[in-house]
């Protein structure tokens, strides 16, 4: 079965921004920890589009508030939550309801991964608004990897001619400098503790 | 490594190129600002949008839908055909997207007209001042407003509760002498809110007030055309016509025209289809876009926003076949193929990113369909065999996984093909 | 007047910044990272020269801290891993948070801005220590590196963003 291109939640954001700070999209949940990832979407969808983000959950929601809340205002950025717990009507009726959905600025759909089944099936002109701007929730490149760690050890012990041990040595007899180099260098190390 | 170039007076920045193309296609653009940028070519379907307006112009209380799938450019023909009206001084089109307005899951008879009957009152009196003490209107049309008012948004009614009773619906005060109880408002729900299923309200009771209001506009040889947007998304035809039929028998009898849009089960699929049609003067079919070396409209919509700034001819003539026809795809997948470049940090769209955003459209369509259905879009592919009366193979037509290039021919979706799972061969 | 006096005011300076760090608060360290990243994505956006902020920009979070690091801790000539300006100068720098009760603490962080060659002088660069120097008159724990190593000019404390301000809408301009 072919699968959806994977974004982590900054590019998603940058999509976001280069259209204009328009649009609809839907982003496919992660499997654990979902209510965490949704923080970390609302959190990139602020700093890229420098909007406010809203969550706003869709089971709770009648006609009139989803289209009211939606249009109040209607320029920052919403993420609309809780596909997986639509009923097929529910589906429909936020279907018939598209053009009162359309507002200035972008919509985010959050849905668990088996909701764009539901989508495409009973949202045909939501679905349409998406297009295929469909992405799985993707883990944030700005993770340093373990080989980006390694090396920067390295080029701190070759730039002060020390090694981890001995800088652990020094931090906990308190003789290592105040520099930022070493307070980075001892985080690195996972010795915060020491800091 | 750093480069020493810095840009050049007047030269756009990358973002800026990229973002001035995405604004050209943008998918979720209202219409009305799309028609009004000078972005959408307006002979794309013949110009449909002339007929239905001289035809509703040249018969006043003709009635003609529009029937098209998702993202086929229904509101613009329409928007483009209240354009072409205005432009006649003695009609006054009235353009109403009954989606926005209320929840249309919820209407029953008499939305229409209610709608309709407020749209003649804030047309002649903004704000709907006029009609209240004192207002210039208050004396021909402050009474028939007030009905349309109550008819529309519901009122409040001053009932007498007897002690230990709900609101009785039809109590009679000559026997309430021996009661003891009070008197309390009771508010009456209107059209363009969701009814409670125990009233049934008369669509005669809204008659009068329209009347009045229609034959004052009249009196300055003004006929109305109405133009009702948003009745496709009734994708049921059931559906769509107990929601129509009595408002629109309504409007014949005050011979005010009507252009509708309607969902495609009201030309495919068995039974009730057929009689809905029958009760229009016309019904014109916006269907999908032919894409062909013969065929070059889809390449016209492309380059009346520009597409040559991001998009080469290849790729052009890529995304022209890929969107099937399918206007809103054509767009989306325009734009989402010059995000694919933003991106990836790339100057220009490419083959690579025209693929992906294929994939993801077509990966879209996809999901969702079961064995069988994906057994009949095969069929249809390989031997052009599609049973249109089967309501399993008309949902396929409205959630556009299958296209309708006329009434009798139809193929699946060239993004939804590109992905689609093809069977095993069977083994000699 | 003297030196003796000079090493007083250095030391009640360096109070000063204590006092100031203690109570300063920034975001989250998440939210720190995200509004950086966004913050040079922009900047790289307005630039001829290319930036990736999304591959230049790392972080590393352990034990309530947070590394969040672009180009390497010293610069020894331009690398793909720098920020580089349309005036040929380059940037890199480190910064450590510390989750703190409503968001968290500025621990240390250093901005290494290096001008386009043959420039006097050629570098100059934004420091926090974590404590204080034993001679705060010639090392203050917070300082500006006027492109000579061992010349620290006293410097307060900032926002992140205040410092990138600096650095993209006046030293760049004036490159």
């Amino acid at each position: 079965m072919p699968e959806f291109s994977t974004e982590p939640f900054f590019e998603i954001a940058r999509r976001l921004e280069v259209r204009g700070e328009t649009g609809w999209l839907a982003v496919l949940s992660p499997a654990t920890d979902s209510t965490a990832a949704l923080d970390e979407l609302q959190t990139e969808l602020q700093s890229v589009l420098q909007k406010l983000t809203r969550v706003i959950q869709l089971e709770a929601s009648t006609f009139e508030k989803l289209r009211d809340t939606l249009h109040q205002p209607d320029d920052d950025a919403v993420i609309l939550s809780g596909g997986a717990g639509l009923t097929p009507e529910k589906w429909r009726t936020l279907d018939i309801m598209r053009s009162a959905l359309e507002r200035k600025g972008p919509v985010i759909l959050w849905l668990a991964p088996d909701d764009i089944a539901n989508l495409a099936n009973l949202a045909p002109n939501i679905r349409s608004l998406i297009g295929g701007s469909i992405f799985v929730a993707g883990p944030d490149g700005g993770i340093m990897t373990e080989t980006e760690r390694q090396y920067r050890l390295k080029q701190l012990s070759e730039h002060f001619g020390l090694t981890g041990e001995e800088v652990v040595r020094k931090a906990e007899a308190r003789e290592l400098p105040h520099d930022p180099e070493f307070v980075e260098w001892l985080v690195l190390l996972d010795r915060g503790d020491l800091v | 490594m750093p480069s020493s170039l810095t840009a050049l007076q007047g030269q756009l920045s990358r973002r800026d190129k990229f973002r001035a193309y995405m604004q050209a296609f943008n998918p979720t653009a209202p219409a009305r600002d799309v028609i009004e940028a000078g972005l959408v070519c307006e002979d794309l379907h013949q110009s449909l949008y002339r007929n239905l307006a001289a035809r509703a112009d040249l018969e006043p209380g003709s009635q003609q839908l529009l029937v098209g799938g998702v993202g086929s450019g229904k509101t613009t023909e329409m928007l483009l055909a209240r354009r072409w009206l205005l432009a006649q001084a003695h009609v006054l089109p009235l353009y109403i997207d009954v989606s926005k307005a209320t929840d249309l899951g919820g209407l029953n008879t008499g939305s229409l007209v209610a709608s309709l009957g407020l749209s003649i009152a804030a047309h002649l009196a903004p704000g709907f001042k006029d009609y209240g003490p004192g207002g210039k209107l208050k004396a021909e049309l402050g009474g028939p407003f007030d009905k349309l008012w109550s008819y529309a948004y519901g009122k409040f009614e001053r009932v007498y509760v007897a002690e230990g009773d709900d609101f009785p619906d039809d109590f009679d005060l000559d026997d309430s002498e021996d009661e003891k109880g009070h008197y309390t408002f009771k508010r009456i729900p209107g059209k363009l809110r969701p009814p409670m299923p125990s009233l049934e309200r008369e669509i005669q009771d809204i008659r009068e007030p329209l009347a009045e209001f229609l034959s004052y506009l009249r009196k300055t040889q003004r006929e109305i055309v109405v133009i009702f947007d948003g009745l496709d998304r009734l994708l049921d035809a059931t559906k769509f016509w107990s929601v129509v039929h009595q408002d629109l028998r309504l409007l014949r009898q005050l011979k005010v025209s009507v252009l509708a849009t309607a969902p495609l089960s009201v030309l495919f699929g068995a039974g009730v289809g057929q009689s809905i049609s029958d009760h229009f003067d016309r019904v014109h079919h916006l269907s999908v876009i032919a894409s062909g070396p013969e065929n070059t409209s889809l390449q016209s919509v492309l380059e009346k926003r520009r597409a040559s700034e991001l998009l080469n001819l290849q790729e052009a003539d890529s995304i022209c076949y890929y969107s099937g026809g399918v206007l809103r795809d054509l767009i989306s997948l325009s734009r989402d193929a010059a995000e694919e470049a933003y991106v990836s940090d790339r100057d220009s769209i490419t083959a690579d990113d025209v693929k992906k955003v294929v994939h993801q459209l077509g990966t879209g369509y996809l999901r969702g369909l079961g064995p069988r259905a994906i057994q009949t879009l095969l069929q249809l592919q390989n031997s052009k065999s599609f049973d249109v009366s089967l309501p399993a193979n008309v949902e396929l037509l409205l959630t556009r996984r299958v296209l309708e290039c006329s009434s009798t021919d139809f193929r699946v979706h060239p993004a939804l093909l590109s992905v689609i799972p093809q069977p095993e061969p069977k083994r000699a | 007047m003297t030196l003796e006096r000079a090493r007083q005011r250095a030391v009640t300076l360096d109070s000063q910044i204590d006092r100031q760090l203690a109570e300063h608060r920034l975001d989250s360290p998440a939210n720190v990272f995200s509004e950086i990243r966004a913050y040079l994505l922009r900047r790289a956006d307005e630039m001829t020269t290319r930036n990736d902020p999304y591959q230049l920009l790392k972080f590393r979070r352990e034990q309530g801290f947070e590394v969040i690091v672009l180009g390497p801790q010293f610069d020894k000539g331009p690398t793909p891993q720098h920020f580089h300006f349309d005036s040929g100068a380059r940037l890199s720098f480190g910064l450590t948070l510390r989750e703190a009760e409503r968001g968290s603490q500025v621990v240390s962080f250093r901005y290494h801005y290096a001008f386009p060659d043959e420039r006097s002088p050629q570098y100059l660069r934004f420091d926090l220590n974590d404590g204080p120097h034993t001679d705060p008159l010639a090392e203050p724990r917070c300082h500006l590196h006027p492109g000579i190593e061992d010349v620290r000019i006293p410097f307060s404390v900032h926002n992140p963003i205040e410092i990138l301000d600096r650095i993209f809408f006046v030293l760049e301009r004036a490159t």
